[in-house]
């Protein structure tokens, strides 16, 4: 496995991974995170000085393998690495996933593409982030057809088969830099200069039913989702 | 030559030519040759309900009005509208010059996110264009969209002007139809196309500015829009 330079891996994960307790963490993206995001044995900040021990040791001298927590033994610690959070971060968001497979151009063509909207929010201050995307990758998502728009229940962060959905990186690099930019200008006590946003919740916005016009339809799907953005800090 | 009317009516879903909108010389070209004109915008059946049909040269020349003359009325021929059918909505419009594939190359695409309201219902279309053309917006740029000056205009002055209209908006325009047609039970929409009659810039100091070239994101900006519908030509 070659070994990325940090910085560029860092921003390569911008708005990505869902890495919370609170998602199930697929293995790729569980790799990626390991390679890109500092961890730590305690979820504290870094002038905790007695708690905030970071894991550097790997499976192997891997940098996508596992952290073997033998930092956080010798601190007296259990032997269990996490993502190392920026505290007190979070922005809820409105975001609308779209996919067309057939994008039509003005001479009778066509290609297939997508799109999202992301409507940050925090209190009343408000910010609207839009891009598009040629063909069906998304970040991480590989394969995103129009009927997992209108059939999924809910985003799965899971890899089991080539078919899984993960929203991260790649081609939302700017986007998820300009997602930082808003949180630093939205939280300006916070350090976020060395953080990447991260998706830490997705769900189907239940007030939104999908826009179905998979199968041969010229018009677009789409589908609102209610999600949730935190930073984490980037390995040094 | 009705297959070829057929094509071209369907082309002009969605198309800027109402009474209330300049239109633009291509435009109303398409527009003679598509859409049904009377001498006066009443509802057939009714007295006065007289269709324009001598035109100079071919099916896109000017009418005569020759028929408004024999009628009685002044030689003069409009469109003729579905009368009491229309959509308002919030036209959002998107383009990204750089919107990428997952190997790091890009080209241009747009798109839009429609929300209109028919009758009690709010209705959300979506959909997304390869390249730099929505409908007849031969050069639909990023710079367009965020220049808070500009409004759109239903001119074509030159090639670089903006029309909201047909190609590539039919299957938008057809489905703008359906949403009409279930909203206004009694109208007879089945011969009629969706026109926007009007386009108006609606929040501009909040258009998303990204057409630096060097940004990836989009840029967008948000209108307010009105909707009406047009009988075709038989």
């Amino acid at each position: 496995m070659t070994i990325r330079p940090l910085p560029a891996l860092a921003a390569a994960l911008c708005l990505a991974l869902p890495v919370t307790a609170g998602a199930s963490i697929p293995g790729n993206i569980d790799q990626r995170a390991r390679e890109g995001l500092l961890h730590v044995c305690t979820d504290t900040e870094p002038d905790d000085v007695d708690d905030y021990i970071v894991c550097s040791e790997q499976v192997g001298g891997d940098p996508q393998e596992a952290y073997t927590g033998s930092e956080c033994v010798t601190a007296g610690l259990p032997a269990t690495c996490v993502l190392d959070f920026i505290p007190k971060v979070k922005l809820k968001a409105t975001l609308l996933l779209i996919k067309d497979e057939v994008a039509e151009d003005g001479s009778g063509g066509s290609i297939e593409a997508s799109g999202l909207v992301l409507q940050l929010k925090k209190g009343k201050k408000k910010a609207t982030l839009i891009e598009l995307f040629d063909g069906a990758t998304l970040g991480n998502w590989n394969f995103f057809p129009e009927d997992f728009l209108v059939n999924a229940p809910v985003v799965e962060f899971t890899n089991v088969d080539q078919t899984a959905y993960q929203f991260a990186n790649g081609t939302l690099f700017e986007l998820g830099l300009d997602v930082r930019d808003i949180a630093a200008g939205w939280f300006p006590k916070a350090d976020l200069s060395g953080a990447v946003a991260v998706l830490t919740a997705i769900a189907l916005d239940p007030k939104s039913a999908p826009l179905d016009h998979d199968g041969g339809d010229l018009l677009a799907s789409a589908a609102t989702f209610k999600i949730e953005i935190q930073f984490v800090r980037a390995r040094p | 030559m009705r297959r070829m009317l057929v094509l071209l009516s369907a082309c002009l879903a969605l198309c800027a030519a109402a009474a209330r909108a300049s239109i633009p010389v291509d435009l109303e070209e398409r527009s003679r040759e598509g859409l049904q004109h009377v001498c006066e915008d009443r509802e057939p059946g009714e007295p006065g309900y007289v269709a324009c049909t001598e035109q100079v040269g071919d099916a896109q020349g000017e009418y005569t009005g020759a028929e408004c003359v024999t009628a009685g009325l002044p030689p003069v021929c409009t469109l003729d509208f579905v009368p009491k059918v229309r959509l308002k909505g919030k036209l959002l419009l998107f383009q990204d010059d750089l919107a990428r594939n997952s190997m790091g190359i890009s080209r241009i695409e747009t798109g839009l996110v429609l929300e209109v309201k028919a009758g009690r219902r709010r209705e959300k279309l979506v959909e997304l264009f390869d390249a730099a053309e929505i409908g007849h917006w031969n050069a639909f740029t990023e710079s367009f969209l965020v220049d808070v000056a500009s409004q759109i205009q239903f001119t074509n002055a030159e090639e670089s002007a903006f029309n909201f209209a047909s190609d590539n908006l039919v299957a938008i325009g057809d489905a703008l139809r359906a949403l009409a047609q279930e909203a206004f039970p009694d109208a007879d929409l089945a011969g009629a196309i969706a026109v926007l009659t009007t386009v108006v810039r609606e929040k501009p100091k909040q258009n998303l500015v990204h057409d630096d070239a060097a940004d990836a994101l989009a840029s967008a900006a948000r209108f307010r829009v009105v909707v009406e519908f047009v009988r075709l030509r038989p």
